[in-house]
């Protein structure tokens, strides 16, 4: 069984670097050929949730497509099936293209249960601190947070500049948080700050650890989980309250973290669960309506049947 | 453009029902929801308005085909009614749907509703010039 990564059409020489460590995690490869089922990465109508599957049997091909366009006509038609990665987010309906194809090769790979559905599913949603120290890979992170329907953020800023660094810089991390749309609240915050939660989670790429998707991460905001910190840097006041859960990828000297903040955030995403369909008043659509209107309103008056008789 | 079924276009439904009672306005057509668009029904020629017309929308009927008099009647010759109904409030409609559909945005709006009229209302011309 091999899982093989197809860039269609991928632009950027940075997220085609990314989407090279994507391979390397699953070990695996990028390839500009297609082997076994042909497994494409889109939002469109008929695609399927990468959610609820079971484990990948046989050969496939993981295609991903260009950073604006998605993927071509061409690819879509050939594939054997589309899937799509559920965001949750109004505005932020996308990730980062090598944080895409993280996401749908670890679920290809390993299979999970289907997404949930919770009356209440804010209040199942942890709270959730990322460290890095890299501009581009934290805002790709919080892109990704965003997308899979975090409202705010605990940040441990390790020099990627997201506060203060340098204006290119930040304007970097901004783009690449796609922070024009992204209403997340990003909070300054360290490792010192998991005091205050009763269950913390910290999420490591590999290495020993209970299996991502064995782990309850939907136990609400008295639970923080922790991307991107190694669980020696945890105080030992912690300790007691800290389990260490891994994404169980191939030991890399150094994974990137929007690959694995975003694997957690799915998987987080999808314990959670949407909410329950029939609760609450459905969202209406828009309506437009095409119709020939008075020039002015108002300025008809109405005549009485008694006084048009009388006159 | 491409046509065929492997091709989306996400237009579920486009549905002629009968026109909403006790309204001033005469309502053509709307887009009720993602992909779904309906007609309505339009009484038989000719048409007596009792209102005035802006500018615009008569010059639409005329472009159709229409034919108005001074006193607010609306004589629509041979198939122009038709014409209208396809070439001015489905098109019209459908120019809605592209806006939303090409945003991905179901049951969101993917404009300020002013500038999605005018665009949808731009699309809808550039269908009218395509299909004649």
């Amino acid at each position: 069984m091999t899982l093989t990564i197809f860039a269609d059409g991928v632009e950027n020489p940075a997220n085609r670097a990314r989407l090279d460590d994507t391979a390397r995690l699953f070990g695996t490869s990028c390839e500009t050929s297609i082997t076994g089922r042909l497994i494409a990465v889109e939002n469109v109508a008929r695609a399927t949730t990468i959610y609820g599957r079971r484990p990948l049997r046989g050969d496939a091909t993981l295609a991903v497509g260009n950073e604006r366009r998605g993927l071509s006509q061409r690819t879509l038609m050939a594939a054997d099936e589309i899937l799509v990665i559920p965001t949750q987010s109004r505005t932020v309906t996308t990730l980062n293209v090598a944080a895409a194809a993280a996401v749908a090769a670890w679920y290809v790979l390993r299979g999970s249960g289907p997404q949930g559905r919770a009356r209440r599913p804010e209040a199942r949603r942890p709270a959730l601190l990322i460290a890095g120290d890299d501009h581009a890979e934290v805002g790709s992170s919080l892109r990704s947070a965003a997308a899979f329907g975090f409202h705010g953020v605990l940040l441990e800023d390790r020099g990627a500049g997201w506060f203060d660094g340098p204006p290119a810089v930040r304007r970097e991390a901004r783009a690449a948080a796609r922070r024009h749309k992204n209403p997340l609240r990003i909070h300054r915050a360290g490792l010192d700050s998991v005091a205050r939660y009763e269950e913390i989670v910290l999420v490591t790429p590999s290495g020993p650890g209970a299996p991502v998707q064995r782990t309850q991460l939907a136990h609400g905001s008295r639970q923080l989980v922790i991307v991107g910190a190694s669980p020696s840097e945890l105080s030992r006041s912690a300790a007691d309250r800290m389990r260490i859960a891994t994404l169980g990828l191939e030991p890399v000297e150094s994974a990137p973290l929007r690959l694995t903040a975003s694997i957690v955030l799915a998987e987080i995403a999808r314990q959670v669960g949407r909410r329950h369909p029939g609760v609450g008043l459905a969202p209406r659509g828009p309506r437009y309506e095409k119709a020939l209107a008075p020039v002015t309103a108002g300025d008809a008056f109405i005549v009485e049947l008694a006084d048009l008789l009388e006159f | 453009m491409a046509f065929g079924e492997e091709i989306y276009y996400g237009v579920e439904s486009v549905e002629l029902v009968p026109a909403p009672a006790g309204t001033a306005r005469i309502v053509l057509a709307m887009l009720v929801g993602p992909g779904r668009i309906v007609l309505y029904d339009q009484s038989r020629s000719p048409w007596r308005l009792g209102f005035e017309l802006a500018p615009e929308q008569g010059a639409q009927l005329q472009a159709a085909g229409a034919e108005l008099s001074d006193d607010g009647v609306v004589s629509w010759p041979g198939d122009s009614l038709r014409r209208f109904m396809l070439g001015y409030g489905l098109a019209h409609e459908l120019g809605h749907h592209v806006l939303q559909h090409e945003r991905r945005l179901r049951g969101e709006r993917g404009a300020r509703t002013r500038e999605h009229e005018a665009r949808a209302e731009a699309i809808a011309a550039r269908l009218r010039s395509v299909l004649g």
